[in-house]
């Protein structure tokens, strides 16, 4: 193993101080912001793309920059759990589920097939893409608490130790957050509480 | 009320208790195997799977939930992984010049309110830009939220008014400004909003050459209308389009219109 490489935590770590100099307003800070955030619409391409491209490029303008001002407007929020494209990601995912509701209540056109989205509740094996966007949504719906033990356990692949450490928690409450979190995730994925696709 | 009785439950762990005495047990069971400290072959773990249905449910929407968050993740790694940055995509381009007005503005709104406490009058600036973004944490908006939420509160409390919310259904939807105008202000819409939930506004140029440029924005009211000052609308462009959303209490998107105006100088 190389000594010299940065851990995962240091790599976080500098993200975490890059925010905080943005907040600061100290110089050069947003223009390595930019570069950063510059994942923003690559993101939004490559979902609109694995999930058959329903949205046109003047959609992924606007969806770009109403996630830009989005990511803005929670940036004293981030707290380096996690890099700063991942924490952006689930806002890009948020704002897309968001745009292929509204463009689906809109009269659709021919070639709107993208937009017939599947089951809901199938069986992983089956999953969509729009669950992914789904999935994140309603991520966003549970506790802050519930929200981070999840996003630790999976997306950081922290154990219930670290995670009981990083959040204040004793391990064992890791633990029952987490189930708790699980069940009402299934709770609200399951299809009789999602009206939009009746 | 006891948080915590002899036995180490809370409030809730007594309403599980209550619904039978073996309930809470199994929930144990069902929370250590999530958690990885009881093996999906266990013994105790297949009997009592065998023997409730209850626990058979749960633990199989369980797994498939974590299953599904599982493949979110290596979605999300592998989008990342192989993310084209040599290849601008659509608002690639508007990257740059939003963040460094919302900067702007976030700057601005600083020695705004830096002023307003100092007693002093903050100095006019030729740096105000002429494509304002009101942006997420506008003091303006604020403003203009707080003006709106008493009023709102005012309507919820009317026995009279309909609750019902048909979401998505919203026929009565006229915007204003819509065309030809002489003032962008006031903006009016006659959405529903549903209990809990924001209007979201956000407007755009509709001039040939920088169609889609973002130019302001309100991040929340809670009325359907909102009345701007002449210095704030006076930057705009001559010809915009503007969009309504409505957000349900869990930040859901549940309706949106767009309308174009433009305004006769």
């Amino acid at each position: 193993m190389n000594t010299n490489e940065p851990t995962r935590n240091d790599q976080h770590r500098g993200d975490l101080e890059l925010v905080q100099e943005v907040l600061r307003d100290s110089a050069g800070a947003l223009e390595r912001l930019i570069e950063r955030l510059d994942c923003v619409p690559l993101i939004l391409r490559e979902r609109n793309v694995r999930s058959g491209s329903p949205l046109n490029d003047d959609e992924l303008t606007d969806l770009t920059q109403e996630t830009l001002t989005t990511v803005w407007s929670k940036l004293a929020s981030f707290e380096g759990r996690a890099s700063l494209e991942t924490w952006v990601y689930s806002f890009c995912m948020h704002q897309m589920m968001n745009a292929l509701r509204s463009k689906k209540r809109r009269p659709q056109q021919a070639g709107d097939e993208a937009l017939d989205i599947p089951d809901p509740s199938a069986r992983p094996a089956h999953a969509s893409t729009f669950q992914f966007e789904h999935l994140h949504a309603t991520l966003a719906q549970l506790s802050d608490l519930q929200q981070a033990v999840i996003r630790l356990r999976h997306f950081a692949e922290r154990s219930f130790e670290e995670i009981a450490v990083e959040l204040g928690l004793s391990e064992s409450g890791a633990k029952t957050t987490y189930y708790r979190g699980m069940v009402r995730l299934r709770g609200l994925l399951a299809p009789h509480a999602r009206e939009e696709f009746a | 009320m006891r948080f915590n009785d002899e036995r180490g439950f809370n409030d809730e762990q007594r309403a599980d208790d209550r619904r039978g005495p073996h309930r809470r047990e199994h929930e144990l069971l069902l929370e250590a195997a999530m958690a990885g400290d009881v093996a999906v072959d266990d013994p105790r773990l297949v009997a009592r799977l065998m023997q409730c249905a209850e626990c058979r449910e749960l633990h199989e929407a369980l797994l498939d939930t974590r299953e599904l968050v599982e493949a979110a993740v290596r979605d999300e790694r592998d989008v990342l992984a192989n993310l084209d940055r040599a290849r601008p995509a659509p608002g690639s381009e508007r990257v740059a010049p939003v963040l460094r007005a919302l900067a702007k503005q976030r700057r601005e709104l600083q020695l705004v309110g830096a002023g307003a406490r100092d007693g002093e009058t903050p100095a006019a600036s030729g740096g105000w830009s002429t494509r304002r973004i009101a942006g997420a944490v506008g003091i303006a908006a604020s403003l203009v939220a707080a003006a709106s939420i008493a009023q709102w509160l005012a309507r919820s409390d009317d026995p009279t008014r309909d609750d019902e919310v048909l979401l998505g259904a919203n026929t009565k939807s006229k915007l204003s400004p819509a065309g030809p105008v002489k003032d962008y202000s006031p903006l009016q819409w006659e959405l529903d909003l549903p209990p809990g939930g924001r209007f979201e506004i956000t407007v755009w140029s509709n001039v040939p050459g920088e169609v889609g440029a973002l130019v302001d924005k309100i991040e929340a009211c809670y009325d359907r209308k909102v009345t701007l000052e002449p210095s704030r609308t006076r930057d705009w462009p001559d010809r915009i389009r503007w969009r309504v959303r409505v957000f349900d209490a869990s930040d859901t998107e549940v309706d949106a219109k767009e309308e174009e105006a433009e305004r006769e100088r």
